[in-house]
């Protein structure tokens, strides 16, 4: 595992990636980390990242809270890669089920964040395709409204309802099921 | 409230606070069926959201109960379960609205597709000029007759009939009806619309396309009862070439072919299906009890990324 890391380190260390957020923060990446956005995996297979990545959409709090995620999983994915060539090494199959739980521990802490931060991750999320973070991200507010009534979501969200009487009734008419 | 001061203003007709419509979309996938229906009462613009055939594809779908056919030959016209949790059903699971009109007898439950449920008419002599298929949506009780395409009872080694319809792209639907005359020889195709109320003239045939002269060659073969499934434009159905089995995927006027391998070599194919628009298989599992294979279980696979093929297993049920 150690060995193994450190080798996709020295690997990485050559090809760095510099990510400018919208207020014109710079961040050094390696490519490794950064391909977890398909945007950015695009862009470079385009090779069009010389000089830096412009994210105009993704402020510098945000995009260093996606550069995390995006540390972490990287070397999980790296992990999973080395253990797979040796599943059948019980050693290699433990140190595996002790990272992973470590990176599920990694992610609830990950979402430990006000709404609006967990909104702006899942904008940059969804801006940069990285389809782990987007999931994370809309599954913890898929957790927060589920089960909940219309009036609690209009609360949560600051959402005007603008259906009249009229409609609002047609609606639960005909899933009256949904509201039993 | 301050900040949202008029919901018709540009910044709050986004669903929640700035949230783009994609990414509520996202959200909305992954909470229960019960709620996204609820969460239509929320206002105009989450009501439209989730009624938008575009995205309700992508979310989960209300289940008041199955249609199933025991495959049993003629007598099967389909029966209908309900979910005890839910109201009664607001169909009539006996299709009398169906089996009372003048000429039609002993219908047979072929597949169904988005909403629409397609029916194979018991041909006999006496009745030629009743219809061969009738399609129709069991919660209006509207249907349509489509004659058979000319040959009645074609002695072919395989032949299935498909349902493709698609609400989001059109209000048309199509039969395919895709026959194999003998082994080692084309599958052919011909497609019904209900826009033009005609079966295409002449069957397209696989040549050369996704492998397919090469399987055709190897003693491919059609199956012709197990479940087929239309995704991403393509119908899909099982085919087997001994010892293997394999998932077509073809278009509607059988120009284009792809081979998808069965993702569950210790599974027996029960069919394809779709669900939240992506292609799911069901396989029997069997288990060696001495010289038998017994039934052990079933084993749902979904596939994720459509172009790379890329399976994963979503449920593995012991019976």
């Amino acid at each position: 595992m150690a060995s193994a890391g450190s080798g996709d380190e020295k690997a990485a260390a050559a090809a760095m990636i510099t990510l400018i957020s919208s207020d014109n923060e710079k961040f050094e990446v390696t490519e490794a980390t950064a391909t977890l956005s398909q945007t950015i995996r695009h862009m470079i297979e385009d090779g069009c990242t010389d000089g830096g990545v412009p994210l105009p959409n993704v402020t510098s709090k945000i995009l260093a809270r996606v550069i995390e995620y995006c540390k972490k999983h990287a070397t999980a994915a790296a992990g999973e890669e080395g253990s797979s060539s040796s599943f059948s090494d019980a050693a290699f199959l433990e140190v595996d089920r002790a990272f992973l739980e470590e990176l599920e521990e990694f992610d609830d802490a990950f979402l430990e964040v006000d709404r609006a931060t967990l909104f702006d991750l899942i904008l940059a999320a969804n801006y940069l395709d990285i389809k782990g973070l987007l999931n994370l991200t809309c599954q913890k507010v898929a957790d927060s409204v589920k089960g909940k009534t219309p009036e609690q979501i209009r609360e949560m969200y600051n959402i005007v309802n603008d259906l009249t009487p009229e409609e609002e009734a047609e609606i639960r008419r005909e899933t009256q099921w949904a509201f039993e | 409230m301050e900040e949202y001061p008029d919901a018709k203003s540009g910044a709050a007709a986004t669903a929640a606070s700035g949230l783009p419509d994609d990414a509520v979309v996202e959200i909305l996938a992954r909470v229960p069926a019960r709620s996204i229906h609820r969460f239509k009462c929320v206002s105009k613009h989450w009501r439209d959201l989730i009624a938008d055939p575009l995205h309700r594809k992508q979310l989960p779908q209300t289940l008041e109960g199955f249609f199933f056919s025991d495959g049993a030959g003629a007598g099967s016209r389909g029966s209908f379960i309900s979910l005890p949790v839910r109201s009664a059903p607001r169909i009539d699971p006996s299709f009398s609205f169906l089996t009372k009109l003048p000429g039609i007898k002993h219908i047979r439950l072929l597949g169904s597709c988005n909403g629409l449920l397609l029916f194979k008419n018991g041909w006999n002599p006496a009745t030629a000029a009743a219809p061969a298929y009738i399609v129709c949506n069991p919660a209006t009780e509207e249907w349509v007759a489509v004659p058979s395409f000319g040959c009645p009872c074609p002695d072919h080694l395989q032949a299935r009939t498909d349902l493709v319809f698609d609400p989001a792209v059109s209000p048309h639907f199509h039969l395919v009806h895709i026959y194999q005359e003998d082994f080692m020889v084309e599958i052919q195709v011909r497609a019904y619309s209900s826009e033009t109320r005609a079966w295409s003239d002449r069957a397209s045939q696989w040549r050369d396309e996704g492998g397919w002269k090469h399987w055709v060659n190897g003693g491919g073969i059609l199956t012709s009862t197990l479940g087929g499934a239309y995704v991403n434009g393509m119908l899909h159905f099982i085919v087997f070439v001994p010892e293997k089995y394999w998932i077509a995927a073809m278009d509607i006027e059988g120009k284009t072919c792809r081979m998808i391998a069965w993702p569950d070599k210790r599974s027996f194919p029960l069919g394809v299906g779709q669900s939240q628009g992506r292609l799911h298989c069901v396989g029997k599992l069997n288990e060696r009890e001495r010289d038998c294979l017994k039934w052990a279980g079933l084993s749902i696979w979904v596939l994720k990324g459509y172009d790379a093929q890329e399976w994963v297993l979503k449920h593995r049920i012991a019976i």
